[in-house]
């Protein structure tokens, strides 16, 4: 800092200059103002929120009252617990029926289909016909009932009749012949012995003639199964 | 150091209650710093009717932003921030020429005016030195000679480069100089 700075600083910095009569009655009425103008403010903006709150409201209530009348299935339910059976004996017919068709054509190439997209059991067909052999030697069935029968279900959309229904699970095993037809167990010659084992798992509604069919090629505890808790997984691991 | 009010109140408790809108506390901190403040807006000010329209716009504002002092720094340099920007904000239609400087700018000479010329000046004559200077000389000299605010915060508060600033504060500085010097031959 320059002398001539400092001499200003040091002689003006903290000077004090007479404050003219009725200075401080000049500022108190803005003050006043200003609090009376910041209190309208505060109650406007309260009115506000109360008239915003209240029209959101009623547009929400609306709304959930118009999806109730049209869409009922968009209301998400609590969480419900479904006894799953076991496997009806009308379930085991529908395998007998499996098995009928599974010689048809169009079944054919379906399995035709499956083989292509896995590579895996076409190189090494012997191998995996061996392994899953060993696996499953013990356990050959013909179908699995779920034994923890208790299963939750996310059941956000059904109040319909149709999803209370308990839910049937089984699982056939089958084999595939050399020329990839579909050979059920009781059908199985020397020849055909060694074939590698596929799974059927069947679910359906009980009562209902729909349902969802997957064949499975792979072993199954190669295979992961989302749809299934951990637990379940491991029972219909054959 | 804060002064303290006869009322024994320490500036801490005036301001908690003058956020409550208690008007006594209210003046009580205005009668603290309103003699120092009117002098820092007089320092900016063209004329004493200008200084107190500053100086009443300056004290509204530290009233209806009083929540906004954080309590870091002191009060008062708070306070005389306001009131200087404040200031500023008034006189902003003032044309500030972002001019560029030579050399000879910074080739100041300053004329070693002796230390007892400067003894020998009283308040009063400071004031009407730095008074008499152009508007944008004595602004910059106010802020950076008597306020201490850098050229940097300096050329933010006005909008200008900051060798503007620079070249406000030589000029100020000689004008200054030439004028103790008049003084002091009028003197002898």
């Amino acid at each position: 800092m320059k002398h001539i700075d400092k001499v200003f600083r040091d002689k003006l910095y903290n000077q004090k200059t007479t404050v003219p009569d009725g200075m401080w009655e000049k500022i108190a009425p803005a003050l006043e103002e200003n609090s009376g103008r910041s209190i309208l403010w505060f109650w406007f903006a309260g009115i506000l929120t109360l008239i915003i709150g209240g029209l959101a409201y009623l547009f929400l209530t609306n709304n959930h009252d118009a999806n109730s009348s049209t869409s009922p299935l968009a209301y998400e339910m609590p969480t419900k617990e479904i006894q799953i059976p076991a496997p009806a004996p009308h379930t085991l017919s529908y395998s007998d029926n499996l098995t009928n068709s599974s010689t048809n054509e169009s079944d054919k190439n379906k399995i035709d289909k499956t083989i292509a997209v896995s590579p895996k059991l076409k190189k090494n067909n012997s191998a995996q016909q061996k392994n899953s052999t060993i696996a499953h030697t013990k356990t050959t069935i013909e179908s699995a009932s779920v034994e923890d029968k208790t299963v939750k279900v996310n059941n956000k959309v059904n109040t319909d009749d149709l999803y209370a229904k308990p839910a049937n699970l089984v699982i056939t095993k089958s084999y595939i012949s050399n020329n990839g037809s579909i050979i059920e167990k009781s059908n199985l010659s020397k020849d055909t012995k060694s074939s590698a084992p596929i799974y059927n798992v069947f679910i359906n509604s009980e009562g209902l003639n729909a349902g969802a069919l997957l064949r499975i090629i792979e072993p199954l505890e190669n295979i992961p199964l989302p749809a299934f808790s951990t637990v379940l997984k491991k029972k219909i691991t054959l | 150091m804060s002064p303290l009010k006869p009322n024994s109140l320490t500036e801490r408790d005036l301001i908690e209650r003058s956020l409550k809108g208690d008007r006594t506390s209210q003046r009580d901190l205005f009668e603290m710093y309103s003699a120092k403040m009117l002098a820092v807006c007089n320092r900016y000010a063209r004329h004493s009717a200008e200084a107190e329209d500053m100086f009443q716009e300056g004290f509204i504002k530290v009233f209806t932003n009083l929540s906004k002092f954080t309590g870091e720094g002191s009060f008062e340099g708070w306070i005389r921030r306001i009131m200087v920007n404040t200031s500023l904000k008034s006189i902003a239609k003032m044309s500030f020429k972002n001019e560029s400087i030579g050399l000879e700018d910074y080739q100041e000479k300053d004329n070693k005016l002796a230390p007892e010329v400067f003894s020998k000046l009283s308040v009063d004559d400071l004031m009407a030195l730095v008074n008499d200077l152009p508007e944008g000389y004595k602004i910059v000299f106010n802020l950076f000679a008597i306020e201490g605010y850098s050229h940097k915060e300096i050329a933010q508060m006005l909008n200008v480069e900051v060798s503007t600033s620079r070249s406000q504060l030589v000029k100020a500085r000689r004008m200054l100089q030439r004028k103790i010097k008049d003084l002091q031959k009028i003197a002898v």
